[in-house]
């Protein structure tokens, strides 16, 4: 992997991600509906509304927002405040993208520990009894709407068994135990979906490399089928696989909002839609931008990943 | 044009059909699809009650002969309005896909054959739009647009477009320097009919399994964007729109959210079952596997 | 037996000789607050939290009469222009700092200040002046007497006493300090509001609590779950169709009582058909209010056809309006609208009520040859629809109604920002200004009582309900009662080990 390589990739990002911040500028203020109203209420005079629009610098023209705001964010790493409450927006998606990224990564571990032994046991024998079975399950598990599942969660491991907490995020500096109650509901609705996805890919992936030669001729040596799988199918299966994490882990970040919302996490989703219903502009310019710089880093690690798990991948 | 080319491969249409005819998952999905279609158009016709008919002397009843599946807090039949929301969520679904299958092939194809500089500058701004939440992207648009079904399928396609992009560019690229183009181009014939007649046919596998999995998707879309309260406009049913409404009275009457899901669950696996089954067929790797 | 010892063991505690201090209450808040400056924000949901942290001069007991609050005592000149609140002492803001009677002046004057935005000004509208006498003396001067005047400084915490140094380090509207029973101590938008026992409170041993955690947890069956699995002691509502499930089980107490609220159709009378006053009565006899009370709260209201609920000294008991679909029929036929016409119904997505009631409306204008359709929007766009007048008509509530004014002047009065109608008719205005100016309860009711009938005649609102206001606690939480106008507070709440 040249350094020319990454730093063009890097270039890119760069470029996608100013592209997202025009973007959204551009498109947010299309949105009916101003925050100085949400903000001052039914009881607002129109004065009212014109004074806070001014103070918030909404009168002034797009470009010159625009550039204050953007400059703001490269020169000082500074998004500015909520329109809302005065908050600084930089301390407040600083706080909420760890519980974001901790849902997405919890999710991804256990839709990994169901897609992984799931997807091979399957593809060992296509059509097989367990084939059909872990293809029913995943089937169910793609068609079933996220808000839905979380709902269903709660009521059964909440309400019914009483074994976990319905709602609410404890982070781990309060304690790993309680963090891991707390996380475990929110992280298995979106963690069943995203298994049930990559059940189907990884199958595919192994079935592809188990009829390769050179797993045919491992065979034909009388090799085990552990060793069969574990030395020769499984590593040579890892790009797909590689791919296919990078692509759901992509997928997670951008799903997390309905997740979030139902089970009251503070992640950077619900405060993305929260930002939305309550036009506070530059917080959800920044979320958006947040989530875009995620977005594309995720993709930029797979890619990456591509090289240290196959060196005969080479990016020039 | 792509059907007379179509008819040049008659033998291996045919030869697809009969594939096709002999792999139950592709038939159990197709027989699924053709299903709900004939209850999305005549879902009318069918239910038993009228979808927004009001009964306040049969609130919360339970599924029963009467009632099928039930009725909801204003005591309306939840089987005629599943059976109406059926014509909801095709239409949206399918008119999502359309619209964002016909611009995403578009720009993909595009990029993919004229390369250089414009795939950059449509690939990037792929990039942009794919980095923007896709349910955030969705609830924007509706914000902008209004509520309704109409803004529901531009929103659900917006979010869909650099999808299909991608997976027409991948596909053009795959084909651009085979035998049959170069010949064409050899034989002096333009950009566009080098397009439509030789490259999109030959990589349409990928667009047509990218297509059927994305309306399985865009259903579950309009159940998302129905939690937030967007999508349809009340009293009209969708099944995404009962089923957000159905969570609150889970534990008074478990029918108003438990059939609506049904309803999704199944088309869902219907499209997946159908798209699986085109890709085991279409995709050249996937039929040694076979 | 057990059940009766229970409840006599909790009796004896709620007599007020075995509260626990300590501990924290955790309670679910449906809506994140907008903001936390009290002159600027109007969400509920900000002064519900605000309740517990300032104190206005005047208060609201649970019965709604007028108490002293941080003002000991006030008193209104013979001509009724100058008001003088007279402070108490000791009072100090929870940094410690004693409360002045400039601090009182600073805090009006900056409600009033054009540069504040304050949504609420007009409640201090005819003030000419506001001016410390001495260190405790508050005088008001005004340009005519206004004897609901003092109402409107006790009512909810629009007109809550902050310091000048909150204002001046710019933390007003994240973190406002006040002199209530509880200090904020952590604000996370959307997510949670830390409150700490204020220790400098003025009223001594209180609050019992040390501390209240609310949690926004916006969807309603996740916070009835919640309240159920004991996540959190108190839930600031709870949904309408669990509500009879809950009174069923024995951890959980739904804590109910008439609110000083009303939910109606606004009718836009600058629209034909709908500006003929005919025609708004010929829809107020086809509707079924009882039907629309029970599926839009499932029962948790009372159906009406006047604003001021029937548990209020100021209700008037007037329903000319018994439903008949006859009636409306020749009213829509005198209009010269037999055959019906087309209307659009807006109602809002942040009140799921509301889009019930829309559903139902349509459903019951039909038989008139009415076709109603829906137009739900979001809360930012509905306000903004409703100021510029574009709906034909909307579906909303007013809350926190203490004083007959509060029903009919801001809603009904000629000219005024919120009358969304554009009604207008001169004896009303005359009535409602007199309203203000009139002491006597017996002389007061009956000029309201012409107000109220020639507004319901006139159908500028078609009244629907009266809500309830629901609270649901665990069992253990104590001390705390729902109240008419929606105030939280949890001074004396305790819990119970």
């Amino acid at each position: 992997m040249s350094p020319s390589y990454v730093l063009r990739r890097l270039g890119t990002l760069i470029l996608v991600l100013f592209g997202v911040s025009i973007l959204t500028f551009a498109i947010i203020p299309l949105v009916p509906g101003s925050p100085a109203r949400v903000k001052l209420g039914i009881s607002a005079t129109p004065e009212n509304v014109a004074t806070l629009e001014k103070k918030l610098g909404l009168d002034r023209p797009l470009t010159t927002q625009y550039f204050a705001w953007i400059s703001g964010i490269v020169t000082r790493f500074d998004f500015g405040k909520s329109f809302i409450n005065d908050k600084s927006i930089t301390s407040e998606v600083a706080r909420r993208l760890p519980a974001t990224l901790q849902l997405a990564f919890v999710a991804l571990l256990i839709g990994l520990m169901i897609a992984l032994p799931a997807g091979i046991i399957a593809a060992l024998r296509p059509g097989g009894k367990r084939d059909v079975t872990a293809m029913i399950f995943s089937q169910i598990g793609v068609s079933i709407p996220d808000f839905w599942m979380g709902i269903l969660l709660i009521v059964f491991f909440a309400e019914y068994l009483q074994v976990l907490p319905s709602s609410g995020f404890v982070s781990v500096s309060e304690g790993f135990i309680p963090w891991l109650r707390h996380i475990i509901l929110p992280a298995l609705t979106s963690g069943l979906i995203s298994g049930a996805i990559m059940t189907r890919f990884v199958r595919s992936a192994m079935l592809e490399v188990l009829n390769q030669d050179y797993v045919r001729t491992a065979r034909a040596k009388g090799l085990s089928e552990r060793i069969v799988i574990n030395k020769h199918a499984l590593r040579n299966a890892a790009i797909a696989i590689a791919t296919i994490v990078g692509l759901q882990m992509a997928t997670l970040l951008s799903s997390v909002v309905v997740v979030e919302i139902i089970f009251a996490w503070p992640g950077l989703g619900s405060l993305a839609l929260n930002s939305t219903l309550q036009r506070d502009y530059p917080m959800l310019q920044a979320s958006v931008l947040l989530f875009a710089a995620a977005f594309a880093v995720v993709n930029l690690l797979t890619d990456l990943s591509y090289v240290l798990l196959d060196p005969s991948v080479e990016y020039a | 044009m792509a059907v007379a080319v179509l008819q040049k491969r008659e033998s291996r249409v045919s030869e697809f059909v009969r594939k096709a005819l002999r792999h139950q998952l592709l038939m159990l999905g197709f027989f699924i699809i053709v299903l709900l279609a004939v209850v999305a158009v005549f879902g009318r016709q069918l239910a038993p009650y009228d979808p927004n008919g009001m009964d306040f002397g049969a609130r919360f009843a339970p599924p029963g002969l009467k009632h099928l599946f039930g009725t909801d807090e204003f005591g309306r039949d939840v089987f005629s309005r599943i059976l109406y929301g059926a014509a909801v969520s095709f239409k949206v679904a399918f008119i999502a896909v359309a619209i964002s299958a016909s611009v995403g092939v578009f720009l993909g194809a595009m990029a993919g054959f004229y390369g250089r500089v414009l795939d950059e500058i449509i690939m990037r701004l792929m990039d942009i739009l794919f980095a923007f939440p896709a349910v955030l992207m969705a609830i924007t648009v509706m914000a902008i647009l209004g509520r309704g079904v109409t803004n529901a399928m531009i929103a659900i396609a917006i979010v869909y477009i650099p999808i299909f992009a991608r997976v027409a560019r991948g596909a053009v690229l795959s084909v651009r320097g085979r035998e049959y183009v170069t010949a064409a181009r050899a034989l002096g014939q333009g950009n566009t009919t080098i397009i439509f007649k030789h490259i999109l046919p030959n990589s349409l596998g990928p667009i047509i399994v990218q297509t059927s999995l994305s309306l399985a998707f865009a259903i579950l879309a309009e159940a998302a964007l129905s939690f937030f309260g967007l999508g349809t406009q009340p009293p009209d049913p969708s099944w995404g729109r009962m089923l957000s409404e159905g969570r609150s009275f889970l534990r008074q009457a478990w029918w108003m959210g438990v059939f609506p899901g049904l309803a999704i669950m199944v088309s869902v696996m219907g499209f997946n079952f159908f798209g699986d089954g085109l890709r085991d067929l279409l995709d050249p790797r996937m039929k040694k596997i076979q | 037996m057990k059940r009766i010892l229970g409840l006599v063991f909790i009796a004896c505690l709620s007599l007020g000789f075995a509260q626990t201090s300590g501990g924290t209450l955790v309670a679910a808040w449906a809506q994140d607050p907008v903001g936390l400056d009290p002159h600027v924000t109007s969400a509920y949901s900000s002064f519900q939290i605000l309740e517990n942290v300032l104190d206005t001069l005047v208060t609201l007991d649970a019965e709604q009469n007028l108490q002293a609050s941080l003002a000991e005592s006030w008193d209104v000149s013979e001509d009724g222009l100058t008001v003088s609140f007279h402070l108490r002492d000791g009072v100090k803001f929870s940094n410690g700092r004693d409360l002045s009677a400039d601090d009182v002046v600073y805090t009006f004057n900056r409600i009033l200040d054009p540069e504040t935005g304050s949504g609420s000004s007009w409640k201090l509208g005819g003030v000419t002046d506001i001016s410390a006498a001495d260190a405790s003396t508050v005088v008001f001067t005004l340009e005519a007497p206004n004897p609901g005047l003092i109402t409107k400084l006790a009512v909810d915490k629009t007109m809550g006493i902050i310091a000048k140094e909150n204002v001046e380090d710019g933390t007003i509207n994240t973190q406002p300090m006040g002199t209530g029973p509880f200090m904020i101590t952590d604000f996370q938008p959307g997510v949670k509001v830390m409150l700490e026992r204020n220790p400098n409170y003025w009223q001594a041993g209180l609050p019992y609590l040390d501390a209240v955690d609310i949690r926004i947890i916006s969807d309603e069956s996740v916070r009835r779950t919640a309240l159920v699995t004991g996540d959190v002691d108190w839930a600031i509502s709870v949904p309408a169709q669990s509500v009879e499930e809950l009174k069923g089980r024995d951890d959980v107490v739904v804590d109910s009582t008439a609110a000083g609220s009303y939910w109606y159709i606004g009718v836009n009378l600058g629209r034909d058909p709908i500006s003929d006053a005919k025609v708004r009565q010929a829809i107020s006899y086809a509707i079924n209010r009882d039907q629309i009370a029970e599926a839009a709260t499932f029962g948790q209201a009372q159906a009406t056809e006047e604003p001021i609920p029937a548990s209020s000294a100021w209700s008037f008991g007037y329903a000319p309006y018994e439903e008949s679909l006859d009636k409306a029929k020749s009213l829509l036929a005198e209009a010269g609208v037999a055959d019906g016409f087309e209307l659009e119904i807006m109602p809002t997505t942040q009140y799921e009520e509301s889009i019930r009631i829309a559903q139902v409306l349509q459903a019951q204008l039909a038989p008139l040859g009415i076709k109603a359709s829906i137009r739900t929007l979001e809360w930012a766009e509905w306000l903004e629809e409703e100021g510029a007048g574009n709906y034909d008509t909307y579906v909303c509530s007013w809350n926190v109604l203490v004083d007959p004014d509060d029903y009919y002047y801001a809603q009904h009065h000629t000219g005024e920002v919120f009358n969304f109608t554009g009604y207008s008719n001169a004896s009303v205005d005359e009535l409602l200004d007199k309203g203000r100016l009139t002491q006597d309860f017996a002389e007061r009711k009956a000029i309201y009582e012409q107000v109220n009938k020639q507004i319901v005649d006139d159908a500028p609102y078609i009244y629907l309900y009266n809500p309830l206001n629901i609270n649901a606690y665990r069992l253990n939480v104590q001390g705390y009662a729902a109240r008419p106008d929606q105030a939280i507070r949890f001074v004396n709440t305790w819990l119970e080990n």
